[in-house]
């Protein structure tokens, strides 16, 4: 017998070393999973709330204008809830490989399939969900949303829609729930629907960026059917 | 001719001493006490210590013994138990800064292909005589996966056990860790 071995031994049977139960490790473990399923549940919110508020303003809406559409839809996303929701998730990761008793985890592998299932999971949930979930949100006072809300952030968006009241060779005047607009248009406007969009009376979508009450367009389409819901409900409740 | 039985793998003594056989720690002792000093000795580089290190480790082992899974291999396990064992010696003594948490880019992000290549016998006997020479001069984090790699001889797979990083990065780091100890010849 080693003299480490003897002294080992000799230190277990006078129970000056005592075997940790396994109850604790298990707990542990447990613990452990639930904490990352309140994290993981909560990226999920964020990206419920996040898809429902682009859906909601038109933003998700952009991409039919082809590139200049999804330039500003990538720019104006809001990157730093994008960043707290990636965090949140290294998070997880970070637990999981400092307090987990179990192995290795493929951690590439392991954030991919969160990341993807969290951000499908929120789309789906936020398409599948009730309209309007951020406007429910907001007036239940559950969470303060500030994101694309409010006249400031209104007037930043890069879409506007509303119907044509006012049709001229280069630009057109439209109507939205709040106030009136002049559109610019060129050759270089996109319109995936067609140019039969501008007739006057039909509601229409514009993406382009507003200086005071003109906006220059890079593309007009036909406004789509959950804008002219909330339209409507504007419209009603003034 | 009678057959003669195999010695029981680790995993099942240490299995045994989570059923409350105490005694087969002796066997394991037996199995690792030098492996682990030879290990300790080289990553800490410097022998004072390490046998009071040692008896650590199987100490921290036998009281943490529930935690180990005896579907998987032993040695990372107990690697592993040595790896932490040696980082906070190393972070008590301040002779090689550590950075507080043990963890990187490279661990959570890791490379797609680990760029190491097959090595003869030859090379790695070459690469060993290199490391005797100027080991002591490499970082902790260098130093140990070459220790791992070509004295302890364990895989890629264990050795991203150990460390718990990605067995690519395994490839990527080994492959630093002689460039960087080429640099100190």
């Amino acid at each position: 017998m080693t003299n480490l071995k003897e002294i080992i031994l000799k230190k277990i049977h006078e129970r000056k070393v005592v075997m940790r139960p396994r109850w604790p490790f298990v707990l542990r473990g447990i613990l452990l999973l639930v904490l990352a399923g309140i994290i993981v549940c909560f990226a999920l919110f964020v990206v419920i709330i996040l898809t429902a508020s682009l859906r909601e303003t038109g933003m998700m809406h952009l991409p039919v204008f082809g590139a200049p559409g999804l330039f500003h839809l990538f720019i104006n996303l809001p990157w730093l809830i994008i960043l707290g929701v990636f965090i949140a998730l290294i998070l997880v990761e970070i637990l999981f490989k400092k307090f987990s008793f179990g192995y290795r985890t493929p951690t590439l592998i392991l954030l991919s399939i969160i990341g993807v299932a969290t951000v499908f999971g929120g789309i789906l949930l936020s398409s599948i969900g009730p309209r309007d979930i951020t406007r429910q949100i907001r007036n239940n006072n559950f969470v303060r949303f500030q994101m694309h809300e409010g006249p400031e952030f209104i007037k930043m968006r890069p879409l506007t829609h509303g119907i044509i009241r006012e049709l001229n060779a280069s630009d057109i005047l439209i109507e939205t729930n709040s106030e009136t607009i002049r559109v610019l248009f060129d050759n270089l406007t996109q319109f995936p629907d067609g140019k039969e969009v501008l007739s006057i009376g039909s509601p229409v979508f514009v993406g382009g960026l507003r200086t005071g009450n003109t906006v220059r367009a890079f593309g007009i389409s036909n406004e789509p059917p959950e804008l002219q819901f909330y339209r409507r409900q504007m419209m009603q409740k003034k | 001719m009678v057959e003669q039985n195999p010695e029981p793998s680790d995993e099942i003594i240490a299995s045994r001493i989570q059923q409350g056989n105490t005694d087969a720690l002796g066997i394991l002792i037996d199995r690792y006490e030098a492996r682990l000093k030879r290990y300790g000795m080289r990553f800490l580089a410097y022998d004072d210590d390490i046998e009071d290190a040692v008896q650590e480790i199987f100490i921290k082992a036998y009281q943490n013994i529930q935690s180990f899974d005896a579907t998987r291999k032993f040695s990372s396990w107990i690697y592993r138990v040595a790896h932490n064992e040696f980082v906070n010696h190393i972070r008590r003594h301040a002779r090689d800064p550590l950075p507080f948490l043990d963890f990187e880019v490279d661990t959570l992000i890791p490379h797609p292909f680990s760029d190491d290549t097959p090595e003869s016998d030859l090379e790695k006997k070459e690469m060993k005589e290199l490391m005797d020479k100027a080991l002591k001069k490499l970082s902790p984090k260098y130093r140990e996966i070459l220790l791992l790699f070509y004295y302890e001889e364990l895989s890629y797979e264990e050795i991203a056990d150990i460390l718990r990083i990605p067995k690519t990065t395994v490839g990527v780091r080994l492959n630093r860790a002689k460039k960087e100890i080429k640099k100190h010849l």
